[in-house]
């Protein structure tokens, strides 16, 4: 009995290790400005009063932005990047080539393929002139872009 | 036989950004699974968004979402938080993650009495996963 409950979650094993859907790598862009944009807070002490204030926008109303919108619009993801002097970089690719993703990812040769990315950089001659990256996005960096975002 | 009322069962984290940096776990109690039960009936778009999350917290290092809550308070354990449902974790060994417990929270707290049998729940846990890592590693 026991062991029939525990492969009643397969199906969970399943969707975990399935390639993401087209739904789940555009939650991945979503996910993926939201850490980017409060990893540049966290590294310059902003707190989101002070980008609330920066954006003219009430603190609740920045929370709610954070916490409830499902979809971000992108002339909002603009706004938020551009007061945190950034600029918003979306690109899109041809699917990187099967030799390429062997080549990136040796533990697991089937992952899955990236054809749009995003990115935030700090614009040229801005107070913080250099490029931000993640530390993930940045293996990434040499084999495509300075940051990809969408899985 | 004597069967073990706590498992914890090893999400398979598929990688993204490269390897995963840390193991994800799911506690199993009695052969049943309140967080995956849960999570097997949120709706796909809320399905898609908590993975994402993550496979997101197993392969970013210091991954941060509005959506997640690394710690609680002053409790030992946080949540992921994609409205109104919460899937609670806690950290253990710095590479080690487990979700324990799902609520859905429709007014805005669910109370210090909640946390607090939470924080109950989330020791007991982490000594039955200090004996199961201790067992598997």
């Amino acid at each position: 009995m026991k062991r029939n409950l525990k492969d009643s979650y397969k199906d969970i094993d399943e969707f975990f290790i399935s390639p993401p859907s087209v739904n789940q790598r555009a939650w991945g862009l979503i996910n993926d400005f939201y850490h980017k944009i409060l990893t540049t807070m966290e590294k310059r002490k902003i707190s989101k009063s002070s980008l609330a204030e920066k954006l003219g926008k009430s603190r609740s109303a920045v929370s709610q932005m954070f916490n409830k919108t499902p979809n971000i619009t992108i002339k909002k993801m603009v706004e938020i990047a551009d007061v945190l002097d950034q600029v918003l970089v979306l690109d899109i690719r041809d699917k990187p080539i099967a030799s390429e993703r062997v080549l990136e990812f040796p533990r697991n040769p089937t992952y899955p393929t990236y054809y749009v990315s995003l990115a935030i950089e700090a614009p040229e001659g801005s107070l913080g002139t250099e490029t931000w990256r993640d530390s993930d996005a940045e293996k990434m960096a040499s084999a495509y872009s300075p940051a990809t975002a969408c899985n | 036989m004597h069967k073990k009322a706590v498992e914890f069962k090893k999400l398979p984290i598929r990688a993204t950004f490269g390897a995963p940096i840390k193991d994800v776990y799911v506690v199993i109690e009695n052969g049943r699974s309140e967080v995956m039960e849960n999570f097997r009936a949120l709706v796909p778009d809320e399905q898609d968004l908590v993975k994402d999350l993550i496979v997101k917290m197993a392969t970013v290092e210091g991954f941060l979402s509005p959506k997640i809550k690394y710690h609680l308070r002053s409790y030992n354990y946080g949540e992921i938080r994609p409205l109104p449902h919460r899937f609670f974790f806690f950290q253990k060994y710095g590479e080690d993650i487990v979700f324990f417990a799902y609520a859905l929270k429709k007014k805005r707290s669910l109370g210090n009495d909640f946390y607090k049998r939470l924080d109950k729940e989330r020791k007991r846990y982490e000594k039955e996963f200090e004996r199961f890592i201790q067992g598997h590693r």
